[in-house]
């Protein structure tokens, strides 16, 4: 992936946390379990890209 | 309202239950990539077709080519991308996207989506209104009720002109009933009451605030919070009360006669007159600032002689499901009649001939009912307003024929919504007669008041 690309799936992944952050406030407790499990998924996602981003080896 | 059909069309898995959450309440479908994606498109039929550009690692902007597919399948192709460069928002528009949104604020951009999507809706609402609630085949009235259709939702004020019985109370409130404003439609006749009964019938009053105030009363600017407050007979209002209500309009909040705390209320006006408008204006019936305030878009709806297509469909259309037959010649008479009452005349003409007819309705039974008074001619002081004859004995004819000009430009500017291009085509003049009238017309009102 280009810098371009990884940055914009960055932000894609901050925009999504920032939407399912809000959402949290008012979902159903099953609901919120779900969306804390896709948040930690995405957020490993982003801690690739990061890394990547600085040339580090992935792991 | 029925559910809409929707695909999402997102590769982030987060993204898509967040747009889940957001489109609870319709039949949402999902789609992670661009073969999947086609595969729906193509399997079913979607409302809306909500799409992400980039789907996947190494993507390139796949999620552009789903945008024809989508428009060509009859579905409103909108995009949600973090990535908002010009290029890719004209690319996504020249292939048919018809709205581009950025990521961030879903909420409040899906929600905005449907609202605009139902408002428009290709045009479904307009059709069904047209053939049912306010009936009409002229071009002109169908693109003007489709076009007011769509401030609908909004919080803009309208103006309704034309002739007395042309359908503006109709009008009005089939713009509130697809407003989406969960209020009341509260109507009042400007012209019906005095000025201390119209702002004691408008801004309510408190027990004992004058005499016979025996007990507390809810004004129509209360009654018509979170609705629409129908002002009809605007010209007739007194300038006094037109201050009073504009600030009411701009504050949003009035004091009930005798009452000592401010009451709010979030109505939206509508607005209508048979009166010329300009006139009313120049001969200061109307406060300048007032008409900036209720007349936001202007629709002009025209009298029954000018829509001719229209009579038949409405005479059909009044009788319910009886069905009337009229002879060629008695129909021909009905169509060259002028209906100065127009709809509202029409309708009682209808139900007279519909009550007490049995076959074919014959020429002179038409007759018989028609009124022989044709349109009451307009009075001959209608034909030139007083302070136009005063401009003129004042400064004389040509003086007087400028500011005429200048006052049928500028209205038909203002009717253009500001695009004198418009206004030059339809006045059949030159540009350079244009400004040459604006210019004289405004050296001559700089020497006097003007009308």
């Amino acid at each position: 992936m280009t810098d371009t690309e990884i940055i914009h799936r960055l932000k894609s992944n901050a925009i999504s946390l920032k939407d399912a952050a809000a959402l949290l406030e008012r979902c159903a407790p099953e609901k919120k379990t779900k969306f804390i499990g896709l948040m930690r998924e995405v957020m490993r996602d982003t801690e690739r890209l990061l890394a990547a981003l600085e040339g580090k080896p992935q792991g | 309202m029925s559910k809409l059909n929707i695909l999402v069309v997102e590769d982030n898995v987060l993204a898509r239950e967040v747009m889940a959450e957001h489109l609870a309440g319709q039949v949402v479908d999902f789609a992670a990539d661009r073969p999947t994606a086609e595969r729906k498109l193509k399997a079913g039929h979607y409302d809306i077709c909500f799409i992400d550009l980039v789907l996947g690692e190494g993507d390139d902007y796949s999620g552009l080519k789903l945008i024809p597919l989508a428009a060509s399948r009859g579905s409103y192709p909108v995009v949600m991308s973090s990535c908002d460069t010009e290029e890719t928002i004209s690319r996504a528009y020249a292939l048919g996207c018809k709205e581009f949104y950025v990521k961030g604020d879903e909420a409040h951009s899906v929600a905005a989506t449907i609202a605009r999507y139902m408002r428009d809706d290709g045009g479904k609402s307009a059709q069904k209104i047209l053939a049912g609630d306010f009936i009409t085949n002229d071009p002109e009235t169908r693109a003007l009720v489709s076009e007011a259709l769509k401030y609908t939702a909004t919080d803009l004020p309208l103006m309704l002109l034309g002739p007395s019985g042309t359908g503006k109370t109709t009008l009005a409130q089939l713009l509130h009933a697809h407003s989406g404003r969960e209020g009341d439609f509260v109507a009042i006749n400007c012209a019906a009451y005095s000025e201390d009964l119209l702002e004691a019938e408008l801004f309510g009053y408190k027990r004992g605030s004058f005499t016979g105030a025996h007990e507390n009363r809810t004004g129509k600017l209360a009654q018509a919070d979170k609705g629409t407050l129908f002002l009809d007979e605007i010209g007739a209002m007194s300038q006094n009360m037109q201050v009073k209500l504009l600030k009411a309009i701009e504050e949003k909040s009035f004091y009930p006669l005798g009452a000592d705390k401010p009451e709010y209320s979030d109505f939206r006006i509508i607005s209508a007159t048979l009166e010329d408008v300009q006139i009313l204006l120049a001969e200061n019936k109307l406060r300048f600032d007032f008409f900036q305030r209720v007349h936001g878009m202007t629709l002009l709806l025209k009298p029954l002689a000018r829509r001719k297509c229209d009579i038949m469909p409405l005479v059909q259309a009044f009788t319910g499901k009886k069905r009337l037959a009229f002879a060629p010649e008695a129909r021909e008479y009905l169509l060259a009649h002028n209906w100065p009452g127009n709809t509202r005349e029409l309708k009682r003409f209808v139900e007279l001939i519909g009550a007490g007819t049995q076959g074919m309705v014959t020429l002179e039974t038409v007759k018989r009912h028609i009124t022989p008074a044709a349109a009451p001619s307009r009075p001959a002081k209608a034909a030139v307003t007083q302070a136009q004859y005063e401009c003129a004995l004042r400064h004389g004819l040509a003086a007087a024929a400028d500011q005429f000009s200048a006052g049928v430009i500028n209205r038909c500017i203002m009717e253009n919504h500001g695009k004198k291009a418009a206004a030059l085509a339809q006045l059949k003049i030159s540009k350079t007669l244009l400004y040459a009238t604006l210019e004289r017309a405004g050296r001559t009102e700089g020497n006097h008041d003007g009308y």
